[in-house]
């Protein structure tokens, strides 16, 4: 299965790649922002993303806002710091399944991945 | 034919009498000599008229009447019978690989006959291919190339040639000449062969041999001289028996038992199985043993090597450095210089000796983590270490006013840190487990001395290193108490035994590291 990690922190993006990892995903993209993301996604075809919110360039919401337009059903799991209610309906709306608010755990990404997966019809690790 | 002809006429046969010969003097007439002169006298020869050859009868007619005036005789081969094929005897044919083979170990023992090696160098020939010609291919390694033949189990060894009947011949009279048929190959199939319809086949691994007429496969080598330049290196599947030594530098390596009844210099000796050194070994600090068993020698000085079971030494264990993975049990013996490393458990006379010869013991080695006990007590100690500090800067960062995003960062960023040397903790504790598992023997690990430990001896046990300040007399145990603290016993007393500390210097030492410690550590972060 094909996951497209997309957050600015090298850091973030190799704890979240540990978490995949261990829960079995191998295949991973990653890219630093949203428009990086565009520039990759169309070609590496994920079957999930996890995305952060604040981002140089092209911020994560405004890439979720690009993505949907063209695809409706693969599942986009916000990841940020961005913690406040309207904020999280906000990523909603424009078509985030799932969303993890940092400090997170290994456990609760993992967690949340999951659910996001079975939710979606989508077969897990 | 004319009387006067005859005269003139000779026939001669060959022995076998396939071949009849006609020769014509000089002095004929020559209107007497023609075809059917010369064919009449040949049937009152008795020639057979199929053995006749008419055209070479023509030939020498004309060639004598052309020649009548010459002084030499004319002559000409005028009849053939048939010649006899005899049978061809029985013979033993060595398969190609083992006849090339028999062929290097003939040219090896002409170019050692006589030969006197004065050093290494020598031991290598330039190559003669037989004709005077210098071809590396034929060059001979004295060390290397083998001076016998060692096959596997069911290889190919060669094919035993039937004897054959023959053809019968038929002399010029047309007389038949009987065949003599071939006589059966005097070929013994000897132990360690078996033959089958695709030839004579090895059933064991072994030595070849065809002595005497018999072909046999020994599954034990049995050297009655010296393992030198005239045998060269042995490698070997079944059992070697030396009844001389072995040389320096040369290599013994076999898969079953070594004996070798007399001194092993500076040389490598390899077995997968025991090894028996009655005469000792003298290696100078490179001379080499690899036993996968149990070894036993009269002594050993300046060896290096390891044993896989049990070591048992008559006399003296000098200046060598051994990895014994079980016991030494020599209760007549002395260590004396270099270092051992065992298992579990030593019985020896003595340790060291007056004027404190450094002599190093390390016991409660256990061979399989040998390599691996110092990296992996580094690594736990990073692990128990970053895990220590994560969680201090956790708790820094919760206390925190500010919750920004840099902070949700680093405390995700400090929380998985956490989780992961939790995580690695967990996996090294549990590989640890399973390799001790079955080797748990630090506790029974046992040091015997009957006669003294002198001082200049270094002791090494489960995370102790014990440097003797005085000679400690025996004859004497010491162990571990069930605290793990050093102790000794007189031998065969029921106590009480003694803390070690009131006659040695014994410091925290990690050169055997209580593995108890190591899961100790990582019990606190997994």
């Amino acid at each position: 299965m094909k996951v497209m990690l997309i957050d600015d922190s090298k850091t973030m993006r190799n704890i979240q790649k540990s978490v995949l990892k261990q829960l079995g995903y191998t295949e991973i993209e990653e890219a630093q922002d949203g428009q990086d993301a565009m520039s990759k996604v169309g070609a590496f075809k994920p079957d999930f993303i996890l995305v952060d919110w604040n981002m140089p360039v092209m911020d994560g919401l405004t890439f979720v806002k690009k993505f949907r337009q063209t695809d409706k059903t693969t599942p986009l799991i916000m990841v940020t710091t961005e913690a406040e209610k309207s904020r999280v309906i906000e990523a909603i709306k424009a078509g985030v399944n799932n969303y993890v608010v940092k400090p997170f755990t290994p456990d609760l990404l993992s967690q949340r991945i999951n659910e996001t997966l079975t939710k979606a019809g989508v077969p897990t690790g | 034919m004319s009387n006067a002809l005859e005269k003139y006429l000779r026939l001669k046969l060959d022995p076998d009498k396939v071949e009849a010969t006609l020769r014509i003097d000089p002095g004929f007439e020559v209107d007497d000599v023609t075809p059917e002169s010369l064919r009449a006298f040949l049937d009152s020869k008795a020639i057979s008229q199929q053995a006749i050859d008419s055209d070479a009868i023509a030939e020498l007619a004309k060639s004598a009447c052309e020649n009548a005036d010459s002084e030499e005789f004319q002559e000409a081969v005028v009849a053939r019978g048939t010649p006899v094929e005899h049978g061809l005897d029985g013979r033993f044919d060595f398969a190609p690989h083992v006849e090339l083979l028999r062929d290097q170990i003939e040219r090896r023992a002409k170019a050692a006959k006589n030969r006197r090696f004065k050093d290494q160098e020598e031991a290598v020939t330039a190559g003669d291919n037989g004709n005077g010609v210098v071809d590396d291919e034929y060059a001979i390694n004295f060390y290397d190339d083998s001076s016998f033949i060692v096959v596997r189990k069911g290889e190919p060894i060669g094919r035993i040639e039937p004897p054959t009947p023959g053809v019968d011949g038929v002399d010029v009279s047309g007389n038949a000449i009987a065949a003599r048929q071939g006589q059966s190959a005097d070929i013994k199939i000897g132990a360690g062969t078996t033959e089958t319809s695709s030839g004579v086949i090895s059933a064991v691994a072994g030595k070849l041999s065809y002595d005497a007429g018999e072909i046999r496969v020994d599954d034990t080598l049995d050297i009655q001289g010296s393992v030198d330049f005239s045998t060269g290196n042995i490698k070997f599947p079944g059992d070697v028996i030396i009844h001389k030594g072995v040389r320096d530098k040369f290599e013994v390596n076999a898969q079953g038992n070594v004996r070798i009844d007399d001194l092993v210099e500076a040389a490598t000796i390899r077995t997968a199985s025991d090894l028996t050194l009655r005469g000792g070994m003298a290696g100078r600090g490179s001379g080499e043993i690899d036993v996968q068993r149990v070894a036993a020698a009269r002594y050993l000085d300046g060896v290096v090597g390891r044993v896989g079971g049990d070591l048992c030494v008559e006399r003296e264990i000098s200046n060598c450095n051994l990895l014994i993975a079980k016991r030494i049990e020599s209760p007549n013996c002395t260590i004396r210089g270099g270092e051992v490393r065992v298992g579990r458990r030593i019985e020896v006379a003595q340790i060291g000796g007056e004027g404190e010869i450094e002599t190093g013991v390390v016991l409660g080695v256990i061979p399989e983590l040998e390599d691996l006990c110092e990296p992996l007590s580094k690594i736990v100690n990073l692990v128990v270490t970053r895990h220590s500090e994560a969680q201090i800067e956790l708790d820094e960062l919760k206390q925190a006013d500010s919750k920004s995003a840099a902070i949700s960062e680093k405390l995700t960023e400090v929380t998985f840190d956490i989780s992961s040397t939790e995580t690695h903790a967990s996996e090294i504790r549990s590989r640890l487990q399973t390799i001790t598992g079955s080797n748990s023997t630090q506790h029974l690990a046992t040091l015997v001395a009957r006669r003294a430990i002198y001082p200049g001896v270094t002791i090494w046990m489960s995370g102790w290193k014990i440097t003797l300040n005085d000679t400690l007399k025996g004859p004497v145990v010491i162990d571990l108490s069930p605290e793990g603290e050093v102790q000794y016993t007189p031998l065969g007393s029921d106590g009480p035994s003694k803390p070690l500390a009131g006659v040695a210097m014994i410091v925290s030492d990690d050169r055997v590291p209580r593995l108890t410690a190591i899961d100790e550590k990582l019990a606190a972060v997994a």
